[in-house]
């Protein structure tokens, strides 16, 4: 056991100890004290990762577990704000002339210890990509942003998902080009301590 | 012993606090990715707001009754004025074109005049290439399975096209290198290569209305 790691109030009992051994009928009153401290957890639950075609409706949910013993902030964000070539160039807007980037919605909801399942709402991908979209879980790691159930909720081993879909045709007049398409979701959890 | 029991209790009670997700010591921000990831197949489409063509009177043939010379522009003139057009979104597509004698009756040489015209075309596409970068330029001569390229069975894809709306105009022209002749045998709506097709040298060619078909496969590839 690595005791250099354990929670100070554990910390606190052990070092009673040696005062202790040279005793014989002394009796030492130990208080103990023990904090449970906040926590707050997310993790994926297994999923199928394969691609899905993009010249038809979708909709799929990609869930989590949650764990949170304090009050929380989730947030989501998206590293592309859409669906996007992969093979296109960083800067790259178009691929001779054709489109290389599909929107697509995302809905977050999660299980919450008083309120039941909380729907956070649905956003469009390219809302989540930063703050400017006005997504109400829009949120990154570091940032005081993302969305809380409440000032007093907690999620102790709960359960959540992310719901994607996307159209068929976007109403746009620019065709994608064919390929391997990729967005990458972070979903972040912290605890409003 | 009595100390390491409390501790052990300790122990307990913080082990029963620590949520199930032990990937981090979760006291900060936990973090968690997903990537999506989409397909969007190849596809291509021709788009044209009729597929039937009308030549002007007097096209077929000369002031001779002979097969007229111009015939392949003719059709060509007559095709872009559809207009057609066409899009694909990958980017290794084949383009075939093909297309039959204009005949009439039964295509074949009656009474020593003919009921066939034999002509070939090219057609083009301004935003697409082949993979060496040349031009589309795929004609007829070479029949059905051979796309752009020179020699039976070549078949260079083309780049994709037609990025917007119904996407680009196909432009058709007398396929280069090749001529317009009398036919002696045009039967069926066969879409031949320009061999297989017997000249029928300078006879004229019976009146009547003459019909026939130009067809373009276009199949999508990444």
């Amino acid at each position: 056991m690595n005791w250099g790691r354990l929670p100070a109030g554990l910390a606190a009992v052990m070092a009673v100890a040696p005062a202790a051994a040279n005793s014989v009928n002394a009796t030492v009153a130990i208080e103990v004290i023990a904090r449970v401290v906040e926590r707050c957890g997310i993790g994926a639950t297994a999923h199928t990762n394969r691609p899905l075609g993009m010249d038809r409706v979708q909709s799929f949910a990609l869930g989590f577990n949650l764990d949170c013993n304090t009050p929380f902030r989730i947030g989501v964000s998206s590293r592309h704000g859409a669906l996007r070539l992969v093979s296109a160039a960083d800067d790259a807007t178009m691929l001779d002339g054709f489109g290389i980037e599909k929107p697509y919605a995302v809905e977050l909801s999660f299980g919450t210890d008083r309120l039941g399942n909380v729907v956070a709402g649905s956003c469009s991908s390219a809302a989540l990509r930063d703050s400017q979209g006005k997504c109400p879980f829009f949120g990154q790691a570091g940032e005081r942003s993302g969305f809380s159930a409440g000032a007093h909720e907690t999620a102790i081993q709960r359960q959540g998902q992310l719901l994607i879909s996307w159209a068929a045709i976007e109403g746009g007049s620019r065709r994608l080009v064919a390929g391997d398409y990729e967005d990458i979701l972070t979903v972040d959890v912290v605890p409003l301590l | 012993m009595k100390r390491l029991i409390l501790a052990t209790a300790a122990l307990g009670a913080f082990a029963a606090a620590a949520p199930a997700l032990a990937d981090g010591n979760n006291q900060g921000t936990d973090t968690e990715t997903y990537t999506i990831q989409g397909a969007n197949p190849a596809k291509c489409d021709i788009v044209t707001e009729s597929q039937d063509v009308s030549l002007p009177a007097n096209s077929i043939s000369d002031n001779n009754g002979l097969v007229n010379n111009g015939l392949a522009v003719a059709v060509a003139t007559a095709l872009n004025s559809v207009p057609i057009t066409a899009w694909c979104t990958g980017n290794a597509n084949s383009l075939v074109m093909t297309r039959s004698a204009l005949t009439t009756g039964n295509g074949q040489l009656i009474n020593g005049f003919s009921q066939a015209a034999i002509y070939d075309l090219n057609v083009d596409i301004a935003d697409s290439r082949r993979a060496d970068n040349s031009p589309v330029a795929e004609g007829s001569s070479d029949g059905p399975g051979n796309g752009p390229g020179i020699g039976v069975g070549a078949a260079v894809p083309i780049t994709r096209f037609g990025p917007t709306g119904n996407g680009s105009q196909l432009t058709f022209t007398q396929e280069p290198g090749t001529t317009v002749a009398a036919a002696g045998n045009g039967a069926n709506d066969n879409e031949a290569t320009r061999t297989a097709y017997v000249e029928a040298g300078a006879v004229r060619l019976v009146a009547g209305q003459y019909t026939g078909t130009v067809t373009l496969t276009l199949t999508p590839g990444v």
